[in-house]
């Protein structure tokens, strides 16, 4: 294929648009029907949009849903007693007989939902809350059903949803990336949790703050490769100059070339890179301004609890994640994913259920219901889409030889929470059994979750569809349908 | 209208330009023109998939096709388009258009009219071109004869003057030389191979240079790497667990060094599948080639057999879901791991596509998948013990050591016992287990294993005597040798009487042999002739091995020889025990032999049919063969897994898929070479994948390949000798292959060029990878990692390939995830690479390095240069090394502005001048020029 003299080559490079996660100039050097049909996906797949973006609050580990929003008072009742029917067929601890929630729950807001007394601020912002009490999943590892929740495959190494959603819609701010993700974990999965796999490289996550085990600290997190400690701003402007320079003079990669069809023309692929390094030249600035808190108000901070240790960290990410959300990035991952004393992973409560749960809403509990209010405030909430949950929730059963009690991964019924734009606010969607068990009313697995949101985003998740290895994949593989119950 | 646009674009690119000339009475062939139409629009519904059909009808088929529906219409009736029900479906404005409204989009003009035309044609249906195998070919007549340098470019140029093109000039040599550099080695030739390049008159002189290039270990690195990217090579597991599979690393320098030696690509094959099999003897199949050749090794030792078992390591290294509690899942996965990894990489089909159902567009039936899959799930994955001279080494030199130490101890022991008999010495030692009477336990085994040591039988009241007779009067000192891990303390007694009341008190840090320890009891008075010793302890006892009676008066100078004594001992016991540990490698071996079930929708809880263990019948010997029953070639006897058979099925030219392997491997090397293959999809030849552009080269490629000896390095001679890869450069590769194309080198040559412009390169050629964190790394580990990673010195094919945690560099340069095989990698330009560029101290490091080199060098060029400043002198040679080429006069006038200017920026440095040229170096360093081949 020949590059058409008709068309300009400002008209090309706009095409080739070299945004931080954008569309990149993919092999100019291999132009293909299917190139082109890369560079505009969401034609097929798009429908009218109710949300712009979505910030993700990953809580890893599997927080418990009867502990937090799905009361079971049959299970008080019940307490101690044994799982009157059968439970999960491969489970990943040795389980015992059913242990009531520690804590009390009341209905909040005038919707009356319903949370455990362990949340102290959440319940200001109850009536903005959609939840999903009939999330199920059938991975009982955290590996599987990270990769799950955030993949649509528990086993093959496949596109993450936020690079989904950036190659469906591409870029909004060539400065920043498409799809952040925040402290993200190293563990159960890693890096293929916001990965790309075969979908262009261009659309992975890039990650604020180095995946790890325990995650970065939020204070930590920090672009690679965004500044220079030998070199000015001003000396690396005479450097991009000097690489103009060189270029117009057309080494043997910059102009002629006599197989060109037009010989005198300069070459757009190699134009294209010269101003990709004019990109990241901008970008040295831009992603800094974007994180700097100092911009905040004393009140904005408080907020978030900025000034509390035990919110801070938390606090902070969410805060970030409000300023990238500003900034138009399409995908925003924050992840809650420390370590505790008596846990290897920050919701994984084998053991200790009371102190970690304790512990965790505690940290959470502040930053994110500041977050919900800050984006209303700000009208944000109107086209971003909050989306709260870890990978599974936990067993209504106590694990089996623990002095401290707990309870173990539990995939088949458990619940998330969505609220701003395009869902009901004040509302609940699906149900478990009365020991919070399966689900049992609009179950929702994870390609049902996938497909909703990518509903909400304006994408149809059966078209928007990537060809590789000879066949069109999607995220929902050849499952999932819209829960068309919580679309406001 | 621009989705039709876009349609019609790639439907150019499928049909190779064929609708560019298309008269109206050409021949349409199925396989070029409606096959790939029909897999786009149709197959879905109307496909191989029996479970997906509608209406019964099967497109792909040509006796469905023609025959009868259910409705009463015939989808297709040859010779008559307009009554065949496909073209008014195709063509209706109304509810029962096909594809179906809601679904997809119409079919294009074009599409519409290549099909009624073939069906008006006869609608003669053919095998997909990439499941028979390749047919001989003679290289086709051309006009422009002057320029063919072999056959490979009679077809090339055949096609180009089909569309009236011509080929492009040939390059300059300088630009030959970098080309052929990169492309074979990875890295770019020097300046003096460069001058002694343009000074080789000889008319050979550039199969002399790819002939030295080939030979250059160099080489195994770069094509060694091309094959880790099929190999989908990884050191860490990264699915949901990211453990180290720390031996990995030997099945990458397995690669390396085969592409170096040249082995055979069939053997390479047969290595890879069945490596740890081909030494038994053959019982029921074709020609062992492997087995015959170790048949003539004479040598024991035999270094091809770690090199076999070593290969299998290929089936090993996917990635896994470690953490997976439901075991027969896990292992289904595993299996479906290898089945796509086997299927994609030898033959490029997707043959995991029929894990869930038969294959939507190629006649691959889940029966095929399993069995394939029985294959694999007789097979077992582990770390297996090989023989490496370096553990031969070290095993010597603990026979060494061991050889030496007992010299050293029988020497002593034999100069002390002299001494003892010459000096009159008294000592007397007894083993304990020699009591004369006693109620305690001897154990020779376990705590007393090749000692023999006493203790108790559970709890009593334990004593030993021992009747011992003592040569003179005088002060005797008695010592106990014993292991105790806690402390139990008992008596020592004399003729009844107690002499030591904390006897035997104390711990020696174990109960096992190595922990016995010397201890002295006391000084004791006796009386020469009888005596009766005695030990006692309840209710347990330590474990004694010895006990000594040493003439006070001579104690010191026993006590200090027998402490020597005992310390080459123990010394010798602990070497003995410290044998070094077998050198391992990561392989397949047989296992519980069986076929399995059909897994229903995929699932391991739906089990359909057993099936056999055999090979894709998708492939066939000859076109019309299918249906037959022939006598399978390659029977898998029920005690084998069928590895072995596989490999040799794989590479059959005559009842397997030999053929076919060989097209795929031929497609590998021509897209490595010209970065775009014969076919575009190297890892898909099915139905989805694109059909080759010049399907007879291929043949004759392949057909060359099989013919000599399956050498790879023949074929590279083949390619790089012809005039079409010595064309003048082309932005873009184009189908024709009018041009070469101009490329951004991958992620490794960009590295390897920058470290070795820096002089930071080592050339070493194998090794164990840099040991980084892999499994739950902290993020300090992870910049651990990172900066391991920066300060490695080594081709960058030597760098781990921590999956999820690759190193930065190399993944912001396309380098694959290695999840799956990757045939082709992308080339994209993000400002995330500028910013590497820009900021990677690593990078600036060698542009520091570099200048100076640059400045301290100069001085000697100077002498008789005339008006040629030494700053244009430096910019010549960065030149020359950097791009192979003299600066024009521009850029140097250019750069030396720069310096001028970025001078400014400093006041008063006395490194400004290397820092300018290093800021100026680092600039060129992230030039276009610099990282593209052209």
């Amino acid at each position: 294929m020949w590059i058409d003299p008709m068309r300009s080559r400002r008209e090309l490079l706009n095409q080739l648009c070299v945004g931080f996660g954008g569309l990149a100039l993919t092999s100019m050097l291999e132009p293909t029907g299917l190139v082109a049909a890369d560079s505009d996906p969401g034609t097929l797949a798009r429908i009218p949009a109710r949300a712009k973006r979505i910030i993700f609050l990953f809580m890893h580990g599997g927080p418990s849903h009867i502990d937090l929003f799905d009361p079971k008072p049959q299970l008080d009742k019940d307490d101690g007693k044994k799982l009157p029917f059968d439970g999960s067929r491969v489970t990943f601890a040795d389980r015992g007989n059913l242990m009531r929630s520690p804590w009390k729950f009341r209905p909040c807001g005038k919707s009356g939902i319903p949370m455990s007394e362990l949340w102290q601020h959440l319940p200001e912002v109850a009536d903005d809350l959609c939840m999903i009490h009939s999330v199920c999943e059938t991975n009982v590892a955290h590996g599987g059903a990270c990769m799950k929740l955030h993949t649509g495959d528990e086993a093959q190494l496949r596109p993450s949803m936020g690079s989904w959603v950036s190659y469906g819609l591409g870029t909004a701010n060539e400065n920043l990336p498409t799809f952040l993700t925040i402290c993200p974990t190293s563990l159960h999965g890693g890096v293929n949790n916001f990965g790309s796999a075969f979908l262009p490289a261009r659309h992975a996550g890039v990650s604020l703050g180095t995946p790890g085990y325990p995650n970065a600290a939020a204070k930590d997190a920090s672009f690679e490769y965004l500044s220079n400690q030998r070199l000015t701003l001003a000396q690396q402007k005479l450097q991009l100059k000097l690489l103009r320079q060189l270029q117009q003079q057309g080494g043997s990669s910059g102009a002629s070339d006599p197989g060109a069809s037009d010989p005198g023309a300069s070459d757009p692929a190699m134009d294209a890179r010269i101003e990709s390094f004019e990109l990241a030249f901008r970008m040295q600035t831009a992603a800094p301004e974007a994180m700097d808190l100092s911009q905040e108000s004393a009140a904005t901070r408080e907020l978030y609890g900025l000034d509390d240790p035990s919110t801070a960290n938390f606090g902070r990410e969410c805060l970030l994640a409000r300023r990238f959300a500003e900034r138009d990035v399409r995908f925003i991952q924050v992840s809650h994913a420390n370590t505790l004393p008596f846990n290897n992973e920050q919701w994984d409560q084998h053991t200790h259920l009371k102190k970690g749960h304790e512990i965790n809403v505690k940290q959470i509990d502040k930053p994110i219901t500041g977050l919900l209010t800050d984006l209303k405030q700000r009208g944000l909430l109107e086209d971003t889409l909050v989306l709260w949950g870890g990978e599974f929730g936990r067993t209504p059963t106590v694990q089996v030889g623990n002095a401290e009690a707990g309870r173990d991964h539990h995939p088949e019924g458990f619940t998330m929470w969505m609220a701003g734009a395009g869902v009901k606010a004040g509302f609940r969607y699906g149900k478990t059994d009365e020991y919070g068990y399966y689900a049992v009313e609009d179950r929702c697995p994870i390609h049902d979750l996938h497909a909703t949101l990518l509903h909400l985003l304006g994408l149809d998740h059966t078209r928007l569809t990537y060809h590789h290895s000879g066949r069109d994949y999607r995220l929902t593989d050849v499952y999932g349908k819209v829960a068309k119950g919580i679309l406001a | 209208m621009s989705k039709i646009h876009l349609t019609f674009l790639c439907l150019l690119a499928a049909a190779n330009f064929a609708t560019a000339d298309d008269g109206v009475n050409r021949i349409i062939d199925y396989g070029d023109d409606i096959a790939p139409l029909l897999a786009r629009h149709c197959l879905e519904c109307h496909g191989p998939d029996p479970e997906q059909r509608q209406a019964g009808l099967q497109l792909d088929s040509r006796r469905s096709a023609i025959t009868e529906l259910e409705t009463g219409a015939k989808a297709i009736i040859p010779g008559h388009a307009p009554a065949s029900e496909l073209v008014k479906r195709i063509t209706s404005k109304g509810d029962d258009r096909m594809p179906p409204v809601d679904d997809a989009p119409s079919l294009s003009t074009d599409e519409i009219s290549l099909l009624t035309r073939w069906i008006d044609q006869g609608a003669k249906w053919s095998s997909h071109w990439a499941f028979t195998p390749p047919i001989e070919m003679q290289p086709p007549e051309v006009q422009q004869h002057d320029w063919i340098r072999n056959p490979i470019d009679q077809f090339i140029l055949a096609k180009l003057e089909q569309q009236s093109r011509r080929p492009l000039a040939e390059a300059s040599p300088r630009k030959l030389i970098r080309r052929v550099y990169f492309d074979l080695i990875g890295l770019p030739p020097s300046p003096q191979e460069v001058t002694d390049f343009l000074a080789d008159r000889r008319p050979d002189a550039w199969e002399r240079l790819i002939d030295r290039l080939l030979m250059s270990p160099q080489y195994g690195q770069r094509w060694g790497r091309h094959w880790l990217d099929v190999a989908r090579y990884g050191d860490s597991n990264g699915g949901d667990e990211n453990h180290a599979y720390p031996l990995a690393w030997r099945y990458r320098d397995y690669v390396i060094s085969c592409f170096n030696d040249d082995l055979p690509y069939d053997a390479f094959v047969h290595e890879q599948l069945a490596g740890d099999l081909l030494d038994s003897p053959v019982t029921n199949d074709g020609v062992d080639k492997a087995a015959e050749a170790s048949k003539s090794d004479t040598a024991s030792h035999d270094p091809r057999k770690n090199a076999r078992l070593t290969a299998t390591g290929f089936l090993a290294l996917g990635t896994k879901i470690l953490a997976e509690q439901d075991e027969v899942k896990k292992q289904a996965d595993i299996v479906d791991e290898q089945v796509d990894t086997v299927g994609k990489t030898f033959l490029a089909l997707t043959l995991g596509c029929a894990r869930c159902h038969d294959h939507k567009f190629d006649p691959i039936p889940t029966t095929d998948y399993y069995a394939l899959a029985g294959i694999f799930h007789s097979t077992k994955l582990g770390d297996q013990p090989i023989q490496t001279v370096a553990n031969q080494q070290a095993l010597n030199a603990h026979a060494e050591q061991i050889e030496r130490l007992t010299q050293d101890r029988d020497r002593l022991q034999s100069r002390f016992e002299t001494q003892i008999k010459e000096d009159l010495i008294s000592l007397q030692e007894l083993e304990a287990e020699t009591f004369t009477r006693g109620n305690v336990a001897s154990l020779s085994d376990g705590y007393g294993e090749g000692i023999g040591i006493i203790s108790d039988r559970g709890s009593q009241q334990n004593f030993a005597e021992y009747d011992i007779t003592i040569p003179a009067d005088g002060q005797y000192l008695i010592q106990l040798r014993y292991a105790a891990q806690d402390a139990r303390p008992g008596r020592l007694l004399i003729n009844g009487e107690v002499v030591k009341e904390d006897a035997i008190s104390q711990t020696t840090g174990g109960w096992m042999p190595e922990h016995q320890r010397w201890v002295s009891e006391g000084t004791f008075e006796l009386n020469k002739g009888n005596i009766t010793l005695r030990l006692e302890s309840e209710p347990l006892m330590s474990h004694i091995d010895k006990i000594r009676l040493i003439d006070s008066s001579t104690s010191e100078f026993v006590t200090e020889n027998l402490a020597k004594l005992d310390d080459l001992n123990s010394r010798l016991t602990k070497q003995k025990q410290e044998s070094p540990k077998p050198d391992k490698v990561m392989a397949a071996s047989e296992g519980d032999f069986q076929n399995v079930r059909i897994h229903i929708r995929g699932s391991h809880m739906q089990l359909g049919d057993e099936v056999l263990r055999g090979f894709p019948s998708v492939i066939s010997t000859s076109p019309d063969q299918s249906d037959e029953r022939m006598l399978d070639p390659h029977p898998i006897p029920p005690k084998q897994s069928g590895r072995r058979q596989l490999a040799y099925w794989m590479t059959d030219t005559g009842t397997g898929a030999g053929g076919q392997t060989a097209r795929v491997i031929v497609n590998r090397l021509w897209h490595w070479h010209f970065g775009r293959g014969l076919v575009r999809t190297p890892n898909n030849f099915g139905m989805q994948g694109s059909r080759p552009t010049h399907p007879d080269l291929l043949d004759w490629l392949a057909l060359e390949l099989i013919e000599h000896d399956w050498s790879l390095k023949f074929l590279h001679r083949l390619i790089v000798t012809s005039a079409s890869y010595q064309q003048e450069t082309n932005r873009e590769a184009n189908a024709l292959f009018q041009g070469m194309a101009r490329r951004r080198m991958e992620a490794e040559a960009i590295r390897d060029s920058l470290l070795m412009h820096g002089e930071s390169l080592s050339l070493d050629l194998v090794g164990m990878p840099l040991a980084v964190k892999s499994q739950d790394p902290s993020p300090s580990d992870l910049h651990d990692n990172e900066a391991a990673y920066r300060s490695f010195r080594r081709r960058s094919v030597y760098l781990p390939v921590v999956r999820c945690n690759t190193h930065r560099f190399l993944t912001l340069y396309d380098f694959p995830n290695a999840a799956t095989p990757v045939g082709s990698r992308d080339s994209t330009t993000v400002p995330t690479q500028a910013l590497l560029l820009m900021n990677d101290p690593m990078v600036m490091q060698q542009a520091e390095n570099l200048a100076r080199t640059i400045l301290s060098q100069t001085g000697a060029d100077r002498a008789g240069t005339g008006p040629v400043t030494e700053s244009q002198q430096r910019i010549e040679r960065l030149y020359e090394l950097l791009f192979q080429r003299p600066a024009t006069d521009s850029e140097t006038e250019t750069l030396q502005t720069f310096l001028r200017e970025f001078e400014t920026t400093f006041t008063a440095d006395n490194q400004a001048e290397l820092k300018v040229w290093a800021a100026m170096i680092h600039t060129l360093l992230l030039s276009s020029e610099f990282i593209h081949v052209d």
